[in-house]
This record gives structure tokens, C-alpha cells and sequence, in this order.
């Protein structure tokens, strides 16, 4: 069990240093082909300077993580079988919506003008609290009550933010 | 002598119904801003500026030191109880408040925070009135190579910032992401965009505070929506809770002297900050732990370091700030302006001028922590309560807050959309086990390290070797030798096998 347990690990790393090794690249390719060179100065105050050195830190650190897992390279039949189960599972469901629901909120309620419409903040907030506690509420909750919860803090947040301290809300 | 005289003359003028009045509801207004993820002292004092415009001196005074005071301390409330570090000087806080909280500890670790911030405050209001004059000709004495050096110290010690004692190289990966995310945008020294690809969004950088709350906040935000409602677990101590401020002081003496050094050592090193002073406290406690497996899970002695070393640091901060005129973190730069609209020019010339009034200052930091202490206890009691809402309730309305945390600094749509990729980044971090907390040191660090260290080499010509005559950078350097070193198997194993034999 600990040996399995070990092995996940060590692919998970794996994967995940290799992930660490791709981007180090890609940061110093992006460093070194697109800072552009400031016109008489010394290559010790070039504003590419830096990142190329982090991004060789990034290098080093992330080839040496990938060296101290490299038994976790091999992915078997069962490993895609969990991978499969984890990408079906309830857990993995509830994820993707709440994701999905955040960035619903963030890119297209808040801020939201259909025509001469304008969705307020209060609406928007209304919205995304209204279907976050109706998709994840616990059996049996009523739903009046998240409606009524949804109504209230969403005013409260809007007016207590914006009225009363004064703080600008998107 | 007389500077204990100017303090106690200036407590007696302090003492008045109306000051006290004042500082308490500026505290708690301190308090309350920095609970509130994303908004922060730095954030409350600007705010205040203008209102205390029309305020006479004296009052003006009281409140920005009572937000000063209370931003700091407010922002381990939101750590522990929900895991987004209401300030970037709390961000420590979270590793272990939140652990505290999800084992039924919320108010036991919001108790402990309460306390040491109060010390921690105390501690750093004693070294503003004593080590002025010391630690104002050592602050003085760092020039670019020891900033440049300090911020690489900065990042090696993410090393030991790794969750259940993970691999240090976790920490350093995240460390130089951080710093890496650092890179985009305008560039110090030149002003010139680095890695925007045309993007006008992207030319001031990646702002700190959304990301901030997107590493932390949100993918706690996910993790608990994704669980079934039944499987979540974080549960409330019903029982007495057991810390006092004399056993707290009692148990954790040295930690607490330790980390009050720290914080107000690092306080005073101008640019540095309370952040920073929160994290080195940590590594340091973490080090010099009995039980440092403890740590990441929830240990007492993380967030006591942590919050003393960042309350310390206001009074740090404030050496620099009033006898040079240099602030020495983010929230005292604001601070500056704050004092130069009321007339107050501090520099070298203010000690001789009015010689009352770093004492004057220092009875303000003794009379806010003493407010905080009692609000900060009144805090305790009630807002564990809060882990009591379920989550499909709770969870929804941290993300409404994280999105006002995030848009309310700058005013601008685009942190949101940082905070959320932010958020998707800690997320994927998390699962990973590589800790998101040395991500945060690193975008904060980023920016000294960069500009310093082409400073230096500036200064120089192109040669490193003043990095290695300088006295202090030799100091440095052999903090971050010892601090690479001392997170290497090897060592681990020689400190172990030395263990094993003593007992």
C-alpha cells in the first residue's frame, strides 16, 4: 500500500517537473528572443539579465527534480484506469463547475451590458452565489432559503462595499 | 532617560476619552480592512489620508497609526479561518492557521496570533524608542549588493517552505517561478516592457494582491466545492481555550524574542517589509523547532513567528521611516505621504526639532496594540462562529470577497482575470504538493533582486567581486550558504544522526 502510494507520488512529481522543465524553456527562449536590448548599455544592465538567470535556475532546479523521479516516467494500464475513474468521479464534476462558475462571474456577470442593459453588481453577485449554493447545496436545504441568503448578502456585500466604505466594486 | 520621559508625558497626553475613542474605532477599522482579503493597511492608510485631511495633527495621528496597528493584525484573521491571508504580511500566517482552524483550533490559533501580534508590536515599539540610533546607521549601511543578496536570501529559504516536509527543490521551483512571473513588465532601471507581448494590461506587472488571493484563496475555493457536502470537515474546539498571553510567553519565550529581532530587524531595512520579516521568522522558527514535521500542519509556533515578526516590523519600519525619511516597507511609503499632508517632516532633522516625538510615536504603537489586544480578543470569541456556516454557503461568499480584494486596489478588471488564472495555477500547485507561498515571496521579491543586483553590477563595472568584500554581503552570503546547505539531505541526516546519538 506504502509502495503504491510511494510510485503515485513519484509519477505525480514526475509529470510535474516535467511540466516545471517545459516551462523553464519556454520562459528562457521568451527571454532571451523577446526583451529587447537596451541602444549602449553593458550586457551586466541589459533588462534580459535577469529573467535569463531565473529562467536557468528554473533549469537547473526542475532537471534536478526530474532526475530524482524519474522512475515515475512510466505510466501503465492502471495508472490511465485511475486517471479515467478520476475524470468521471463526482469530485472531479463539482470541480469543473465550480471553475466554471467562477469564471462565468469574473469574465462575463460582472461588468455585463446587453444594449442600453446593465447588469448591476448586486445582480451579478446575486447570480453567482444563487447558483453556487443551489449546484453544491447539502440534500434537503430549502430552496427559498438560498434565494433569500443569495438576496440578502449580495445586497448587503454591495451596499456595505460601495455605500458605506466607500470602496468601488466591478 | 529622557526618551522614557517623552514616552510616559506622552501616554498621560494621549489618555484623553476622545483619543481613546478614536484609536479604538480606528483599530477596529484597522482590523476589519485587513480581515478583508485584498484589502490592506497599505490600502486603509491611503483611504484615510484624505479623510483625516481636515483632522487636527494630533488626531490624524492616532488614526492612522490605530489602522496601521490593526491592518497588520486583521489580516491573520481571514488566514486562519478561511485560508486567504487578508494581507500580504499574513500570507505566512496561512501555512499553518488554517490547518489550525480545519483540526478545530480556529480560535486557540486566532487567540495565539491576537497575542503575539500585541508583543510583537510591543516589541517593536521598544527597539523605535532604544535602537534608533543603532539600527539607523546599520539600515544605512545596505546598499544594492546587500539588497540584491537579501532577496536571493529571500528565495532560498522557500526551499523550507515546502508542505509536509517535502523536497526543498519543491520551494525553490515555486521560489524562481515567483520571481520568474516578477520579470513581466515594466523593468526598473530603464523602464523598458520585458515578456508583455504587447499587452498595455500587462506593463505594470503582474499585480501581487490578485495573485495573492488567487494562490491562496481560491483554490481553496475548489478544493472544498468539490468535495461532497458530508465529507467537509472543519469543526469548531468547544472546549477552554487554554492560551494566555503569560503561557503563550511562557512556552514560546525565545521564539517570540527571536522573531521580534527578526521583525524588527528586517522592519528597518528600507524596501524590505513586513512580509518579508513574517516569512524569514517562519523559516527560522521552522529551523530551530523542536518539532518542525509540525510545521505546514498547523504548529503554534509557525504562526506565532510569523505575526510577532510582522507586527515587530511596524516599529521597524518606522526607524527608517522617521529619521531618514526613507520607508521601510510599502505600507510606511504611504505613511510618508500621509505625514507630509499633516506637516510632519520626518528626516534626521525631526529628532533634533522635536525630540517628544519618536517617543510620542512609540506611546501611540503601545496605546493601539493595547486596543487591538482587547478587540482582537472580542474577535476571538466570535469569529470562529464562522466555521460553523456550511460550506456551499461559506465557500461562495469568499469568492465574492476575493473578487472585491482583488479589483479594489487598482480599479482595474484585469487583476480579476489574474486573480483567476492565479487561482487555477494554485490549484494545479496544490495538487502537485508544490507550495504556492514561495511564489508569493518570489513576485515580492522579485523586483528588489532585479533592479539591485544590475545596480550593483553597475556600480561595479561588471564585477561580482564586491559582492564578496563587501562586509555585510559576506554575511549575507553565508546566510544563504548555510540556508542551502541546511535544507540538503545531507545535512538533514547528519542533524539526525546527531539527534539519535545525543539521546
Amino acid at each position: 500500500m506504502v509502495m503504491d502510494e510511494n510510485r503515485q507520488k513519484e509519477k505525480i512529481n514526475f509529470y510535474g517537473a516535467l511540466g516545471m522543465l517545459v516551462f523553464s524553456l519556454a520562459f528562457f527562449f521568451c527571454s532571451v528572443f523577446f526583451i529587447s536590448a537596451v541602444k549602449n548599455a553593458e550586457w551586466y544592465s541589459e533588462p534580459k539579465l535577469f529573467p535569463v538567470i531565473i529562467s536557468v535556475g528554473l533549469m537547473v532546479c526542475s532537471s534536478i527534480y526530474l532526475c530524482q523521479n524519474r522512475k515515475g516516467y512510466h505510466l501503465v494500464a492502471e495508472d490511465w484506469a485511475r486517471v479515467r475513474i478520476y475524470f468521471k468521479g463526482i469530485e472531479f464534476r463539482r470541480l469543473m463547475i465550480a471553475i466554471v462558475l467562477l469564471a462565468l462571474y469574473v469574465f462575463v456577470l460582472l461588468g455585463l451590458r446587453i444594449g442600453s442593459f446593465h447588469l448591476p453588481y448586486e445582480g451579478a453577485t446575486f447570480t453567482y452565489l444563487f447558483l453556487n449554493m443551489i449546484i453544491f447545496r447539502k440534500k434537503g436545504f430549502a430552496v427559498w432559503k438560498i434565494i433569500a441568503i443569495s438576496l440578502f448578502l449580495s445586497v448587503v456585500v454591495g451596499y456595505g462595499f460601495s455605500s458605506l466604505a466607500k470602496i468601488p466594486l466591478p | 532617560m529622557h526618551s522614557l520621559i517623552y514616552l510616559f508625558q506622552a501616554l498621560i497626553a494621549l489618555c484623553t476619552p476622545v483619543n481613546l475613542v478614536l484609536l479604538s474605532v480606528s483599530t477596529v477599522g484597522g482590523i476589519l480592512i485587513g480581515a478583508l482579503p485584498g484589502l490592506s493597511a497599505t490600502m486603509g492608510i491611503a483611504l484615510l489620508t484624505g479623510l483625516t485631511y481636515t483632522m487636527p495633527q494630533d488626531m490624524a495621528l492616532i488614526v492612522l497609526i490605530g489602522i496601521f496597528v490593526g491592518g497588520i493584525y486583521g489580516g491573520s484573521i481571514s488566514a486562519i479561518l478561511i485560508g486567504i491571508p487578508g494581507t500580504g504580511s499574513a500570507a505566512a500566517t496561512t501555512l499553518d492557521g488554517y490547518p489550525l482552524a480545519k483540526k478545530g483550533l480556529g480560535r486557540e490559533a486566532l487567540s495565539a496570533t491576537t497575542i503575539a501580534s500585541f508583543i510583537g508590536t510591543l516589541f517593536g515599539m521598544l527597539c523605535l524608542i532604544a535602537l534608533t540610533p543603532v539600527l539607523q546607521s546599520l539600515a544605512l549601511k545596505f546598499a544594492s549588493h546587500e539588497f540584491a543578496l537579501l532577496a536571493i536570501f529571500g528565495v532560498m529559504i522557500c526551499g523550507s517552505l515546502t508542505a509536509e516536509g517535502g523536497s526543498a527543490l519543491k520551494g525553490w521551483l515555486a521560489g524562481f517561478t515567483g520571481l520568474a512571473l516578477s520579470c513581466i513588465g515594466y523593468e526598473e532601471l530603464y523602464s523598458m516592457p520585458r515578456l508583455t507581448f504587447g499587452n498595455v494590461a500587462l506593463y505594470s506587472g503582474i499585480a501581487f494582491v490578485p495573485a495573492m488571493i488567487g494562490l491562496f484563496g481560491i483554490p481553496n475555493l475548489f478544493d472544498n466545492l468539490s468535495k461532497l457536502p458530508d465529507t467537509q470537515t472543519l469543526k469548531i474546539n468547544h472546549g477552554k481555550n487554554e492560551f494566555g498571553i503569560l503561557k503563550i510567553i511562557k512556552r514560546y519565550f525565545f521564539n517570540i524574542i527571536r522573531s521580534g529581532l527578526i521583525g524588527t530587524a528586517i522592519g528597518a531595512v528600507p524596501g524590505v517589509g513586513e512580509d518579508v520579516a513574517a516569512w524569514l521568522s517562519y523559516d527560522t522558527a521552522r529551523r530551530s523547532s523542536k518539532c518542525p514535521e509540525e510545521f505546514g500542519k498547523g504548529s503554534f509556533e509557525g504562526i506565532i513567528a510569523a505575526e510577532t515578526a510582522n507586527n515587530a516590523a511596524i516599529g521597524g519600519a518606522l526607524i527608517p521611516l522617521l529619521s531618514l525619511a526613507i520607508p521601510g516597507s510599502a505600507t510606511t511609503a504611504v505613511l510618508l505621504g500621509a505625514l507630509w499632508l499633516h506637516g510632519i517632516r520626518p528626516g534626521p532633522m525631526l529628532t533634533f526639532e522635536f525630540p517628544d516625538f519618536i517617543p510620542y510615536m512609540g506611546a501611540l504603537l503601545l496605546l493601539a496594540s493595547l486596543t487591538m489586544r482587547i478587540f482582537g480578543w472580542a474577535i476571538c470569541q466570535v469569529a470562529p462562529k464562522l466555521l460553523k456556516i456550511p460550506f456551499f454557503i461559506l465557500m461562495p461568499v469568499v469568492g465574492v470577497l476575493s473578487i472585491i480584494g482583488s479589483y479594489a486596489l487598482n480599479i482595474n478588471m484585469f487583476d480579476l482575470k489574474i486573480m483567476f488564472i492565479f487561482g487555477i495555477i494554485g490549484f494545479i500547485f496544490m495538487k502537485l504538493k508544490i507550495p504556492a507561498a514561495p511564489i508569493v515571496l518570489g513576485l515580492i521579491l522579485g523586483p528588489i533582486a532585479d533592479s539591485n543586483f544590475r545596480r550593483a553590477l553597475q556600480a561595479s563595472g561588471g564585477s561580482l567581486i564586491p559582492f564578496v568584500t563587501r562586509p555585510l554581503s559576506i554575511v549575507v552570503i553565508l546566510l544563504i550558504i548555510f540556508t542551502v546547505v541546511s535544507q540538503t539531505k545531507l545535512y538533514k541526516n547528519f542533524m539526525q544522526s546527531r539527534k539519535e546519538k545525543r539521546y
